[in-house]
């Protein structure tokens, strides 16, 4: 369906048009970026500086000796017109539009701009990119804007259409474990738009989850059947902006485009089998569930980690989740009580460890013992940083050591999702705030879902469940 | 007339907005059980009417300029003679010229009573960017008041239908609940996948509102029917 855009992820050259001396210039970084890890030629183009960071520049593409397959776009909007017509008559494949101050401005100036733009690039058959966006990052071929991008890849590609949130999906959703495939940032989509992109995103094999941020749409009907198309083959998952009035108004003067009624947005997702992510960190938490848990469509929950009020609470929170706490079972509760008739008689679902002080069992023994009955479809266990008294260190695995290994054990073991919640609470104690980060890092290093809280590790399970009975019915 | 004779006829006199008998014309001939209703321009015509279709009947008032019947006083229903029809006409003509001495009034709708039955409401839009929405939810005069209504982009497919009827708040209503039996849902979806299947065919059709539909434990039935066109291209 969309794989024949695959070129533009593969030039053999790039260079960099409006390419910067100055270290915070986009021309600059972009410039560094692909200088040291993409494997083809990279030019600069600037007619004033004769070389940057010790590269030969050139005044203009038409100017680079050999060919040039994918430009990058730093100069002013008076200069685009003419980087377009360089670009065509010296075969670029694809030109992406850094440049910004097009029709994003509200003015018929701008607009007019993009129409000569487009008929131009058009008429050769030269793609575009933006105008107005970050373009690609695409680790795996050492293409990225951002300098603190990790270079590893991964399997999530993301459209945006704003690069802003994009890098803020990449940066986040980094510490979170996400590595990505391919993202686009595409702003304006004068050319390239947001259906072309999906279409590629739902076929190309590097890619098994799909993010997305979506201001306004240019062909809904078949932007639609794309999102269709793409759900039948992998997760997607949309954060829409310009869904109150407010935010419509935003959207026109941010970047140029109109959104839709917030209901049929919903309904269309709905239809198409799209998780519709409410904010940012609701984009991310799900992403992070299908990333990092394996495909399920049941609903009972095993919750462990929570001790007294906090467990009442996490246990409504769930419930509201559309997740399903299933009471201990017959047969488990015989197991458990064989093993300790006091504790295994005593403990429920949510699993409070701390009422297992003095216990022969351990908190993930026990969480171990009821998760492995077939009732339960998912696990969220809470875990919090310990820090050794008196600094004093200790050659015992640690409570909260044991918890982890036997976590890992479970989801290792069943196949189920399971979910980690640290909290993302900073702590007024540098020992403790050292230890929590480090936790943090240990589990996401471990292949873990790390969540902040209960009820959002509860919500990001809920869409996954949703996604895979649609999937389910949709055959 | 034919769906496209109604749809020429209402664009060659400048309308947009289809009348009550027009608008059921079109939807029963896509496969929507309605009410039968035809149109009488005067009191004997509708007490021949009335009498053809059966009595009990009800008249409605049949204008482009009133949208509200029931507030005009342009609506009465359960007539059971002929008599009654007579008066329930004259009723309407005069309480409706006194209410809007403006409104253009081309008639009265005579139609058979239907039976009690749940409110739905089954209709359409055209969403700027994604073109035609059907909507379905807990009808009558609520249902603006309620908004416990589900909506799907054309084309449905039949499993999209299923999903909206149970995806509304009152689906319990349809189901069964305490005296009223449970509604035949298999009837709704293929309402809702008739009109699914209209709209693809009629790009036309602006807005559409089938409110209230009847639901029985057999079949349903559109009481009363809504078509807008959308203003004709340059």
């Amino acid at each position: 369906m969309g794989l024949e855009l695959d070129y533009i992820f593969h030039p053999r050259t790039i260079a960099v048009a409006g390419a910067s001396e100055s270290p915070d210039k986009f021309g600059h970084t972009y410039f560094r970026n692909v200088l040291e890890h993409f494997a083809g030629r990279v030019y600069p183009i600037n007619a004033r500086a004769t070389e940057i960071l010790g590269e030969k520049t050139y005044a203009s593409v038409r100017d680079v000796p050999g060919p040039v397959d994918y430009v990058v776009s730093a100069v002013p909007n008076n200069a685009a017109l003419d980087l377009v017509e360089d670009c065509v008559s010296k075969g670029v494949k694809t030109l992406h539009f850094f440049t910004a101050r097009f029709s994003e401005t509200g003015s018929e100036e701008g607009a007019r701009m993009e129409r000569d733009m487009l008929a131009k690039a058009k008429a050769a058959g030269m793609r575009i990119l933006g105008p107005n966006c970050m373009g690609l990052y695409y680790p795996k071929e050492g293409i990225a804007w951002g300098r603190e991008f990790p270079w590893e890849h991964g399997s999530v590609g993301i459209i945006s259409q704003s690069g802003g949130n994009a890098g803020e999906i990449i940066s986040v959703g980094a510490v979170r474990g996400l590595r990505y495939s391919k993202v686009i940032s595409y702003g304006n989509a004068l050319d390239l738009n947001e259906a072309d992109l999906l279409e590629y995103l739902a076929d190309d094999p590097e890619t098994s989850l799909i993010g997305g941020y979506i201001e306004g749409v240019k062909d809904g009907r078949r932007f639609a059947s794309a999102l269709g198309y793409a759900s039948r083959r992998k997760p997607v998952v949309l954060l829409k902006g310009g869904r109150t009035r407010a935010g419509t108004n935003m959207a026109s003067s941010h970047t140029g485009s109109l959104a839709g009624a917030n209901e049929v947005w919903e309904a269309m997702c709905r239809q198409m089998g799209v998780v519709n992510a409410f904010s940012m960190e609701d984009l991310l938490d799900s992403m992070v569930a299908f990333a990092r848990m394996p495909a399920s469509t049941g609903v009972n929950l095993l919750v462990g980690g929570g001790t007294g009020g906090k467990g009442v609470m996490s246990a409504d929170e769930c419930e509201e989740a559309g997740l399903h706490l299933l009471p201990i079972p017959g047969s488990v509760r015989e197991e458990l009580v064989d093993k300790d008739p006091f504790f295994g008689a005593w403990v429920t679902n949510p699993v409070d460890g701390s009422i297992m002080g003095g216990s022969k069992l351990t908190p993930h023994e026990v969480i171990g013992l009821i998760a492995r009955d077939p009732g339960y479809h998912a696990v969220i266990n809470g875990v919090g940083p310990t820090v050794p008294a008196n600094g004093r260190r200790s050659r015992r695995p640690t409570r909260q050591t044991r918890m982890l290994d036997g976590t890992a054990a479970i989801a290792n073991e069943l196949g189920k999702p399971v979910a980690l919640v640290i909290s993302d609470h900073i702590p007024d104690n540098d020992k403790l705030l050292k230890a929590s980060v480090e936790l943090h890092r240990q589990c996401v290093k471990d292949g873990f879902a790390v969540f902040p809280t209960i009820s959002r590790a509860a919500r990001a399970i809920r869409s996954l469940v949703d996604y895979y009975r649609w999937r389910e019915a949709a055959g | 007339m034919t769906t496209a004779g109604i749809v020429e006829a209402a664009r060659a006199s400048g309308r947009t907005l289809l009348n009550e008998v027009e608008s059921k014309q079109l939807l029963a001939e896509a496969g929507v059980p309605v009410v039968p209703t035809r149109l009488a321009r005067s009191r004997a015509e509708a007490v021949r009417i009335a009498q053809e279709i059966g009595l009990p009947a009800a008249l409605k008032v049949v204008s482009p300029d009133i949208t509200h019947k029931s507030d005009v006083g342009g609506v009465k229903i359960g007539l059971e003679t002929s008599a009654q029809v007579r008066a329930a006409y004259d009723s309407i003509m005069s309480s409706t010229r006194a209410a809007a001495p403006t409104a253009t009034i081309e008639g009265v709708s005579v139609q058979s009573m239907a039976a009690p039955g749940v409110e739905v409401i089954v209709g359409a839009t055209r969403d700027p960017q994604f073109g035609h929405v059907v909507m379905f939810g807990l009808g009558g005069v609520l249902v603006e008041m309620l908004r416990d209504v589900s909506m799907r982009l054309v084309p449905l497919e039949p499993r999209d239908a299923r999903a909206m009827i149970r995806e509304i708040k009152g689906l319990p209503l349809l189901q069964g609940y305490r005296q009223y039996a449970p509604c035949d849902l298999d009837s709704l979806e293929g309402v809702i996948l008739s009109l699914s299947r209209f709209l693809e065919a009629r790009p036309e059709v602006r807005e559409l509102d089938l409110n209230p539909v009847l639901c029985y434990p057999d079949g349903l039935l559109a009481v009363d029917a809504r078509v807008v066109l959308e203003e004709p291209g340059p």
